[in-house]
């Protein structure tokens, strides 16, 4: 080794700076946020809908994601730069202060839990023409969010299930609504959940003196009865998170219950959140969307659509992406406010 | 046989030891450049994931290129250790970097049509 290093001393002395320098590139993380174009994700591969097996669908129905990296190293942040579909932005001031992995986590929960949005608004819609299917559901409240001056921080999980606390004069409180009625007395109260192993535990929680507050956030969630849902659905793993793939996840769903198919042999995407309404929520990352869906050839484009006049409906600004790129967006992209509207007009589409 | 017979020459000319010590100071002077190279090629792939098929190629080239030099450095720390040796040894090297080519290809094309597929759902 040592002769070898020696004929090469010159090179290699040469090259340390260089190397250490590049390293540092790799490695060290700036505040920003890189979204790129990503792919789409057939709704097919990840529910499995164990019904209507011999159903014959001609097309398919997929979910479009983005590459959304959070505090980039500085090398991601010097090829977002020179990417032509890439946007950089500041890191979003509500990820500021959680770490990569928890902001996994959160990504990872309003991922699973658009999964059970899109079952819940997918059997309902095909239980009014079919008796035999069934859906019933919880209603639970999960922890949402976290700030720097929660207290027990580390042993409360994003997830966790909101049991109850005990609020002034010893009121259980079971309620998101309730918190702010019943803790006005106090500065610290007794706060009961279960992790996701559905473990119970307590723990104190004093409000913070600045901000007057917890610091937890709590969202309510349906989340399906696994005992009593028919027919039955297999969900497989993914790596995708985030809730924006729900209006197509619902689309999927609905159309394998379905008799009729709603491809018709298309290759369908979209975007857009679904609430459990029915109605269909903003997504993130529009530019990126709408490129990556463009990049993947796909025959349809389903895009939210709340406010025409809303400078930064996600329908607007896709029509403006559309523009930019040369991207002809009629008959591509369709806006939808609703899944009602999203099947009617996969309905009503001729495509002979 | 003829490969064994000129890898138990080598032996013998260098020493077990020698030979060791030869490919463990290539083997430190390829790693380090590699694993920044393979990093560099995954951050790519985060930015321009569209381009990710050419990506996986970038890699299987990355380490053909890098077993390529760590051959050549190992036969030249062997050759600085021994000037005068007189066994050709270089088309010895041949064939394993040949075998180790093909196999980081086929992995590499597996990647690509099958493993891409599931891992992207």
């Amino acid at each position: 080794m040592n002769e070898l290093l020696r004929y090469y001393k010159k090179i290699i002395l040469a090259l340390i700076l260089p190397i250490v320098a590049f390293a540092f590139l790799l490695i060290a993380r700036i505040p920003f946020a890189v979204y790129a174009p990503g792919g789409i994700s057939e709704v097919e591969d990840l529910i499995e809908i164990n019904y209507n097996e011999d159903k014959e669908i001609t097309g398919t129905i997929s979910t479009t994601y983005i590459m959304s990296i959070q505090r980039p190293t500085y090398f991601q942040f010097i090829l977002g730069t020179f990417s032509p579909y890439s946007s950089i932005t500041v890191l979003s001031s509500g990820y500021a202060n959680y770490t990569n992995e928890e902001i996994s986590q959160i990504s990872y929960l309003d991922h699973v839990t658009s999964i059970d949005a899109s079952i819940i608004i997918a059997y309902q819609k095909a239980a009014e023409t079919n008796s035999n299917i069934h859906i019933d559901y919880d209603v639970k409240i999960l922890v949402f969010g976290k700030a720097v001056y929660l207290d027990h921080y580390d042993e409360i999980s994003f997830g966790d299930e909101f049991i109850q606390m005990v609020g002034d004069g010893d009121t259980i409180v079971t309620t998101i609504d309730d918190i702010s009625t019943y803790t006005t007395l106090s500065d610290a109260y007794d706060f009961t959940f279960y992790n996701s192993e559905k473990g119970q535990y307590t723990v104190t929680l004093s409000k913070d003196e600045e901000y007057d507050k917890f610091g937890i956030t709590l969202k309510t969630y349906y989340l399906v009865d696994d005992s009593t849902i028919y027919p039955t659905y297999t969900e497989n793993s993914s790596n995708i998170g985030g809730p924006s793939g729900g209006l197509l996840q619902t689309l999927a769903i609905y159309n394998h219950l379905i008799d009729e198919d709603l491809t018709k042999g298309l290759k369908i995407a979209g975007t857009g959140t679904i609430q459990y309404d029915g109605s269909v929520g903003y997504i993130g990352g529009v530019e990126q969307k709408v490129i990556t869906a463009y990049l993947n050839k796909v025959d349809l484009f389903f895009m939210p659509s709340l406010d025409p006049d809303y400078a930064s409906d996600n329908y607007q600004v896709a029509l403006q992406v559309c523009e930019e790129y040369g991207i002809e967006a009629e008959g591509w992209l369709i806006p939808v406010s609703t899944f009602d509207e999203a099947v009617a007009y996969l309905e009503g589409l001729d495509v002979s | 046989m003829k490969e064994l017979t000129t890898w138990k020459e080598l032996r013998t000319e260098f020493g077990t030891k020698n030979l060791i010590d030869g490919f463990t100071g290539a083997f430190a002077l390829v790693l380090l450049p590699l694993l920044l190279t393979i990093a560099a090629i995954i951050e790519f792939i985060t930015v321009f994931l569209y381009l990710l098929t050419l990506s996986v190629f970038l890699i299987i080239i990355a380490l053909f290129v890098s077993v390529f030099v760590l051959f050549h450095l190992w036969r030249r720390s062997l050759m600085l250790m021994n000037e005068e040796v007189t066994l050709d040894f270089k088309k010895l090297f041949l064939k394993p970097l040949l075998i180790f080519g093909i196999v980081v290809l086929i992995l590499g094309l597996i990647f690509i049509f099958f493993l891409i597929p599931i891992l992207f759902v």
